[in-house]
Parts: structure tokens; sequence; C-alpha cells
């Protein structure tokens, strides 16, 4: 391919990158002039300025570090430069760089085409980042990273030059390779691309700063959408509820049932035994949390009348004695049913102070049943068992007594009693 | 005129040759129509290289003379720990060599491994020129992907004792990949399961529109269809130990016998449930006035019960190879069989199981590497004067084993990590451990193990006239680099005084160049000398049969002539070439057999002459 030269008072100047100038002849007017060119482009109207020489000087000086190699030619200002950027479409292949003849004859198996191409990757190799030595964009998937190495390992692997003669740029070949494979091993693993992004932030171009903000952009427009969906969802099924009578039902229900229970807490028992019984008629599923509460409200309620028998013991005499008994009847009755253990104990008691064993006989068994290592159950069995004259009984609450207990003594009295009769 | 390439699989217990012809890769069948050669070689008493089938045919009766399985030691040292057992089970015998190399003696003559895997090299070359009627030179050699860097270098110098110029070596299930995707421009990611006659590899590689790109290799150089011989004879000699008290392995014969009936067998048994063993007169016991003879049935289920250890062993390296790679058996997409082993049933189920995949079907197990490694060839040198297109595909192979050196402690510090593609280098600073430290070893090792010890030494040099200093200041940079071949070279270079030194690590090829060019020349000769042997067959059959003639119609004429005027002159004459052929034969010179070739023919035309007109008065 033909590249047009750039009008040399307009082109820029600056010393190639890889280049040693301490192994290039030059002399030392030309050693001063490259001086000014290291890391920074200028005209010739620019080295004029700033080294004082004639403007005939600087050209022929400029004209000979050009042929040594030592400088490239641009060809065009930094104004342009920017329009560029802009404007990918119009980039000069090459960045605009000049070739050294020299170079360009040498390798004769390789196209000018191939050549210009390695020279420049090759020239590139130290400043261009991963992904620009793969042509990928920072926003490259993975399958995007393997096909980008795929196709430049096409281009740039040694077995694509594989026993030519291609002269000195084998060593460029070889060198571009290995870079591409560096970054292809760096870009293609999850974990090591994340710490290599860290250390070239500052290293985007426009076109890449606008597309990670659109993919910014995107992503909030995703989640926004996505919360937009949770919340008509959500809406959604509140109206699915509103319109079924069923479930209408069933909150009715749990409205109730929490009343209930913070009327549990509040310890106004009654009220929340009518609460629960209201909410299991909404929705009988409560049904085994309401039970709980009536159980609760139960034992609270046997509890107070204990405590009213208990008092009323203080006064007993001829004309309440009855009316006192058949209170503790109905309370026997009832701790039956509940089946706690303290409640039938307390009872048992009263009716041994009551005078009533077979009562007492029948809670201290059914307390002993529920917990067999419990001492005072078994006492009472044996009293009470011994008061009445159930001797068989007795004796075996006596060895239980006794087994639970071998320091009492009275068992070994109930059970000689036992054997007398 | 187009260059000519060939690629050869060189395999263990059979090898194959093809060339990529109109952009199709072919396998070029011998002359007898097989399309694969057994890899042995064998020394007559008359001194006869046999190559191939011929050798093969004769194992039995030559079995110490005859050599198979020479890849099984191929580049490994006499020291390796799989010599001994080997030289146990082999019917030929092994010996060191001057460089602590295995050497092969037949006929009181030794051979490098090198060269006798050249033998068999020199006859693919053989049927590949016969097959394009002009000379090839250039050609890829496929080789087990778990090869180290020795056995490498001892592949290439077999081809070039061969004549061939090896422009690759490359791995055998890669080769089998290049051969499954060729021109296919497909996007895959492939496993391959290679069992061969005598070593397994499994590799891991993504195709992606002629780029064939290998993930992760892994492999091991002791498991092959081999093994599953050796099974089925110990077996056999177990249960003939059992019955007769006689143990078979101690005589030769009976051990090409059994080896080759095993081998039978497991062949058999991929096709039926199962077999018969018949082994008559396998042996005579002194003890015994009758031939003793073998006859066994193995079934299918036997011999999956002898073998299921080296089936699961396979599947154990393909576990560990998936887990190094972070891969699991639901990223790929196909799997590939290759070799002859992958056709036992059971093989086949445990892959089918353990990947969750049918198996290719279009891939023939067998030629698929051959074919494969002359698509390699043909992508490197094929079309390069611009007469057809070169086929655009790139392999991008991996080194499969840890390449590094031995640091202070015995220990194994690697520099390149298995799995790397090649080509590839790496660059590491070691420094002295003692003070005014002015030499250092720098021993360069292969392997996966920590402990520098278990890994192959591939060489190592010395780095003397450092300066003088502390320990710990004096630095040294160490730089390996691994060819496309997966070949190493290995450079130190003393940071200070910049001296440097490097191997071109061929000590473990364990020939020297001397003794190559030395091998390179006896070949030359000896291609000559075969040559003359074929033209002195040709002429000695000839000979014969014209002896036979002669001794045939004599008797019938002898008085008719005799009666006549210089009849006695004629039969003397007769007599007397008949006595300078039978020397001629005896001393095998060619030149005196030649020249009793035509009074020969005449004689016999003569004789039969007389016979026709005493047939006809």
């Amino acid at each position: 391919m033909t590249q047009t030269s750039p009008d040399p008072r307009e082109a820029t100047f600056e010393v190639l990158p890889n280049v040693d100038l301490t192994k290039l002849p030059l002399t030392p007017e030309e050693g001063f002039v490259v001086s000014r060119l290291v890391g920074r482009r200028r005209t010739l109207g620019d080295i004029a300025n700033e080294t004082g020489l004639t403007a005939g000087d600087v050209k022929r000086h400029v004209d000979s570090l050009v042929r040594k190699g030592a400088i490239a030619m641009f060809g065009r200002t930094k104004a342009v430069d920017a329009r560029e950027v802009n404007d990918p479409k119009k980039k000069l292949p090459y960045d605009g760089m000049v070739f050294i003849p020299a170079d360009l004859a040498d390798g004769a198996d390789l196209t000018d085409e191939q050549k210009r191409r390695i020279l420049y990757v090759d020239a590139n190799l130290g400043t261009w980042n991963h992904y620009r030595l793969l042509d990928l964009k920072r926003t490259a998937t993975a399958l995007d990273v393997k096909t980008a190495y795929f196709k430049v390992s096409r281009e740039f692997h040694p077995d694509a030059f594989f026993r030519k003669n291609i002269g000195r740029y084998a060593e460029r070949v070889d060198r571009i390779f290995r870079a591409m494979k560096t970054a292809y091993d760096v870009l293609s693993r999850h974990d090591l691309r994340g710490s290599y992004d860290q250390t070239i932030v500052d290293d985007f171009s426009a076109e890449e700063m606008a597309e990670l903000e659109a993919i910014a952009d995107e992503k909030k427009r995703a989640m926004e959408r996505a919360e937009r969906l949770a919340r008509n969802n959500a809406d959604r099924k509140a109206a699915r509820l509103k319109w079924n009578p069923m479930a209408q039902r069933m909150s009715r229900g749990a409205e109730l049932f929490a009343l209930a229970e913070a009327a549990r807490k509040a310890g106004r028992l009654d009220e929340a035994v009518t609460q629960a019984r209201l909410a299991c008629s909404f929705d009988e599923s409560l049904g085994i949390r309401a039970e709980a509460i009536y159980a609760e409200a139960e034992a609270v309620r046997a509890q107070m009348a204990l405590k009213r028998i208990q008092q009323a013991l203080r006064y007993i005499d001829d004309t309440t004695r009855d009316e006192i008994i058949a209170a503790a009847d109905t309370l026997a009755e009832q701790v039956e049913k509940l089946r706690l253990v303290p409640m039938l104990m307390e009872v048992a008691t009263l009716m041994q102070t009551l005078k009533r064993p077979q009562r007492a006989f029948r809670m201290a068994t059914l307390a002993s049943e529920i917990e067999p290592q419990l001492v005072p159950a078994w006492v009472i069995v044996a009293e009470s068992a011994a008061a009445e004259g159930k001797w068989a009984l007795a004796q075996r609450a006596a060895d239980r007594w006794q087994a639970l207990d071998p320091k009492a003594t009275r068992p070994k009295e109930i059970l000689r009693q036992a054997k007398i009769r | 005129m187009t260059e000519r390439f060939i690629g050869i699989d060189l395999g263990t217990t059979n090898s194959c040759v093809a060339t990529v012809e109109d952009g199709v890769p072919t396998v070029i069948a011998n002359k007898g129509g097989y399309k694969t050669t057994p890899s042995m070689v064998a020394i007559t008493e008359s001194g006869r290289r046999l190559i191939g089938h011929i050798a093969k045919r004769q194992a039995i009766t030559n079995a110490q003379n005859t050599v198979y399985a020479a890849k099984r030691l191929i580049g490994r040292k006499w020291s390796h720990a799989s010599v001994e057992p080997a030289r146990q089970v082999l019917p030929y015998k092994l010996v060191e060599g001057e460089l602590g190399d295995v050497r092969i003696e037949l006929r009181e003559k030794a051979y490098a491994i090198p060269e006798i895997s050249a033998m068999v090299l020199t006859e693919m070359k053989r049927i590949a020129e016969e097959h394009c009627g002009g000379p090839v030179e250039k050609a890829v050699i496929t080789l087990p992907a778990y090869f180290n860097d020795g056995q490498r270098q001892a592949t290439k110098d077999a081809g070039r004792i061969a004549g061939l110029d090896v422009i690759r070596v490359i791995n055998e299930p890669t080769a089998a990949a290049l051969a499954y995707g060729f021109k296919k421009n497909i996007t895959k990611r492939v496993a391959v399961y290679d069992l061969g006659g005598g070593t397994f590899d499994i590799s891991v590689l993504d195709i992606h529109e002629g780029v064939f790109e290998v993930l992760a290799t892994s492999g091991d150089t002791f498991l092959g269809g081999e093994d599953f011989d050796q099974r089925i004879v110990e077996w056999l000699v177990l249960d003939f130990v059992k019955e007769h008290k006689i143990d078979l392995r101690t005589d030769v014969m009976a051990l090409q016998r059994l080896r080759d009936a095993a081998e039978n067998a497991k062949m058999q048994l991929s096709l039926s449930v199962s077999t018969e063993i018949n082994l008559p007169f396998i042996i005579t016991a002194d003890s015994k006035p009758d031939a003793l003879h073998l006859q066994r049935t193995l079934t299918r289920e036997k011999f999956q019960e002898l073998t299921a250890d080296l089936v699961q062993r396979s599947i154990t390296i393909c576990e560990r190879m998936l887990q190094e790679a972070r891969l699991t058996t639901s990223d790929l997409n196909e799997v590939i069989l290759v070799g002859g082993m992958t056709r036992v049933p059971a093989v086949q189920a445990a892959v089918k199981s353990f990947f969750g995949l049918d198996p290719a079907k279009s891939v023939h197990p067998d030629e698929v590497v051959a074919l494969g490694a002359a698509v390699q060839a043909a992508a490197l040198v094929g079309g390069a004067k611009g007469e057809e297109e070169k086929p655009t595909m790139l392999l991008l192979d991996v080194t499969p084993h840890h390449l590094g050196i031995m640091i202070a402690g015995g220990y194994f510090n690697v520099l390149i990590s298995s799995n790397t593609t090649v080509p590839t280098s790496a660059m590491h600073t070691f420094t002295t451990v003692r003070d005014d430290q002015t030499t250092v070893k720098i021993v360069v090792l292969q392997g996966d193990s920590r402990v520098a010890q278990e890994n192959e030494l591939l060489g190592e040099f010395l780095l003397t006239d450092l300066p003088a200093g502390p320990r710990g200041t004096v630095e040294i940079d160490v730089r390996f680099d691994i060819s496309s071949d997966g070949i190493v070279s290995v450079a130190a270079k003393d940071k200070t005084t910049g001296r440097e030194q490097s191997i071109q690590v061929t000590a473990s090829s364990r020939m020297s160049e001397d003794e190559l060019s030395n091998i390179m020349g006896a070949n030359d000769e000896f291609a000559v000398a075969e040559k003359n042997a074929e033209q002195f067959q040709a002429l000695k059959n000839e000979v014969e049969r014209s002896l036979r003639d002669i001794d045939r119609l004599l008797p019938g004429v002898r008085d008719f002539i005799s009666a006549s005027e210089l009849g006695d002159g004629a039969l003397k004459k007769i007599d007397a070439v008949k006595e300078r052929a039978r020397a001629a034969m005896q001393a095998q010179d060619i030149e005196a057999l030649k020249s009793v070739h035509e009074p020969l023919d005449r004689a016999v035309t003569m004789l039969k002459g007389v016979t026709d007109r005493i047939a006809k008065p």
C-alpha cells in the first residue's frame, strides 16, 4: 500500500520508542536536536525556536536523524490528532508512523503490509495496555478475549512464519506473540483481569469511557426495572387476596388471633379465649394454637379456684364443709383434665386435709404417673392408700417411696403395718 | 515440484503414515494394503533387518532378536525406575549404554533405542516414497503428550537417523484433534482420550475456526494396551502353573506365543463376549512324556475383572487434569477416542460414564493421529511455494510438565508450569547460598514433584568464576525457553560479569552428536547394503529356480546327450555352472551369482529342447 508523505513543514517529529540513541552514529549537533525530541513532538519551526539553529540546519539534521532511524515523522499536528480521536473511522493506519527504509528492506518472505504491521505493533508494545494489544474494548467478554487472541495468533504466532526468511523480524514477531500471550493469560482469567483493571483505571479512551457510562446507565435502568417489577408483584398479590373470600376469612382469622395473643400476653385470659374462639370460627387451622390459649386460661382459672378453697379452709365449719368439698371435687376434675403436676399435688394435699383419701389417692397417682421420680407424690399415694386400708396399693407405693428416699423411716412403718394386716 | 511432506504416528505397537493430497488428509497403505505397520524390528540369523509385518510374523521363532514396544524405552535412562521391570519381561536383551542410556542387544550388537525407532521410521518413509514415487523428507512425527524433553529429543533423533527432516514433533491427542477439526470451521471444546499400545494421554482443546488451543493435557507413559495384554498373560501363566507346575515365562518362545494369543484374545473380546485361547504344544516338560497344551476360555467379564484397575487409572488421570484446568465435564462438547485400546467396550463405557458424552463416531482410532500429523505438516510447509493454498490452521499447544531447576535443600523450583502455551520462555533470578561461592551448578529438571530428585533430570551445567561476595549478593539470571516442539533450552547469566552459559538440553537424548553422525553414516551404508541384499535375494530366487529345473530335466536326457557328439562336454559344462552357482549362493557373492545366471538359463533352454525332441520321435 502507498502512503503519501506529509508536508514536512506541517509534520511533527519525535524519537521512536524502543530506540537506543547511544547505539546510533549521531553527530553532536544531531544529538542536541534529538534531545529536544525525546517524549515530545515538535515541528521544524518549534525545533528552530528551541535550539536557535537556522531553519536550514534544522532541516538537514532532522532529515539525517530520520534516515538513521532515530526519530520518526508524524503526519498531523496535535489539533488534527484530537479531531481523529473523535472520528475513529478517519484514523490514519499506524497512527501516521513513518517506517525506516532499512527495516522495510529486511525480511524477504514478508509482504510490505505484514512488515508495517509488525513494526507498528512492536514499536507500541511498551505503551499499549493488554486490551489495546489484542484490539479489545474494556467491556470485552471472555469469548471476545479468546476470539481476539486467536485472531492475532494467526497473524503473529511464530508458526505463521515457519521456515520463512523473515530476517530480523523473527525476534520482533517473537516479542509480539509473547506479549499477546501474556495479555491473553491475564485477560482470560477473571481474577487476574480484575486486578489488572485496577492498575490501568486511568487508561481509557474517550470511546471506552462512553461505553462504560452507557453500561453503568443500563445497569441502573435494569435495577430500576427490577424494583418496579417487584413492587408491581406485591401490589398484584394484595389485589388477588382482596378478591378471594377464603383468603379474606383467613386474614380476618389471623387478625383476631393476633388480638387473642395480645390479650394473652397482657394477662387478660378470658378475653384472649373469646378472641381465639372467634378467630377459629374464621380459620379452623388456628385450632391447635387456640388450644394452648384455652389450656392456659383453664390453668389460671384452676389456680384461682384452688386459692379460694385454701382461703375458705381457714374458716371451715360444719355449715361450709360440704360446700368446700363440692368446690374441691369440681376443681379436682378440672385439674385431672389439665394434668399439671404442681396443681395435682396441691389438690392432692388439699384432699388429704379434707380427709378424702380416695380423691387424694387419685390425684397423687396421676402425678406419679406423669413424674415417676416425684417423692411427695408417692408419699401421698402411700399414705392415702394406707388411710383407706388398701394395703396392697400402699405397700407398692411405700416400696417406691423407700427406693427413691432410702433414709425415710415412714415407708418401713407402712410396710410393717401392711404385713400385719 | 511440490514439496512432499508426511505425518507419522510412531506408535508403541503400530505405526501409521499419512499425507495431505489435494487438500485431503490421506493415510498411506503399505504394499500389503495395510494402513498400519507393526512397530517391530528384527535381525535375522543372516544379519538381515526385518521391519513391520515380516518382523512380526517371525517374532515367535526369533523372539530374542525381535524388538517390540521400543517406544516405552525411548529417551529413558538406564537408572529410570521403569527399565528394570521392562528388562524382566522383555524377551530381547537390554544393556546399559556408555552414556547411561538403554540399549538393545541383538545378535551381539547393541543398538540405541532411537536407532531402533529410526528403522521403523525408515520403513514408514519408504512406504510414503513408494506411494509418492519420489523422495520424501519433511515429516511431522507424533509422540505422547506426556513425553518429557528427553523422550522428545530422542524421537527427533530417531527421525534424523532415518533421514527425515523432522519439522515438528506434536502430541498425539493434539494431532487427533487437528484431524477431527480440520476444515470443519467449528467452535467446540473437546476432550481427546488416547489409550494406545503403550501410553495414555488426555487433552482438552478449544477448537475455534481453525485455531486449536490446548487447554490442558495429562497422561501416563506406562499405561496402554501392552499392560492389558500382560494381565491376560499373567492369568494364563498362573493357571498353567496351578495345573502343571511349569512357569511358561521361562521359555521365550512360549512367552511370545502367549503374548500374541493375549493380544488376539483382547481384540476378539471387543467383538464377542468370550473367546478361546488355544496354544497346542506350548511346552515340553522334562518330567512328562508328551508336550503340554494350553486351552482356555476367556470371557469379556473376566477380562474386565483383570483390567478394571487399569481403566480406572486412566479415568483418575482425566479427573485430575480437569481439576487442575478448573474445568468440569459439563464444559465439554465432545469426546474423541483415539488408539486401538478405545475399541475395548469397558474403556468406552468408562469414558462415556465419566464424561457423560457419546464419543465422536467420525474418528478412526488408528489413523487419526497420523492424519493430524500430516495436517500439521501441511499447515507448516504445505503450499510454501504458493502452488496450493495453505490451510489456515494454527495450533497452540502446551507443555505437559513443570520445568525448573533444583535449588538449595533439594527442592524443585518451577519456572514454567505445566499447561503453559508453547513457545514460551521464563526468566528468574537466583543467588548463591554460601559466602564467596564462585561456582553454581544449574540442574535442569522436568516433572511434577516438589522434591527435585523425583523429577526427570534434563541436564546440568556449571557457571564458574562468579565474583566472590557474601551469600545472597551474587545474582544469576536463568532463562528457560520451550520451543513449539516442546523442546527445552536453558541459559544462565551471571548478572555482574554478564558471563553467559547455555545448554540445548541434548544430553538427555542420551546420544552424543558424534555418535549420532556415526549412526547416520552407518545407516547410509546400511541403506546401500540393504538394497544389494534385496537384489541378491531376487537373483538367488531365479538361480534356484533354474537349478531345480536342471535337476528335474537332467536325469531323463543325460544318456541321450552323452551318446551324441560334444555331449560329454556339454554335460561337464552344466555341472561346472551348477557348482559355481551353489558356491556363489553360499558365499552370498552377488557378482558371481550374476555371472552364472545367464549360463544356467541357457542350459535350462537346451535341456528343455532335448526333452521335447525325445518325447516326439
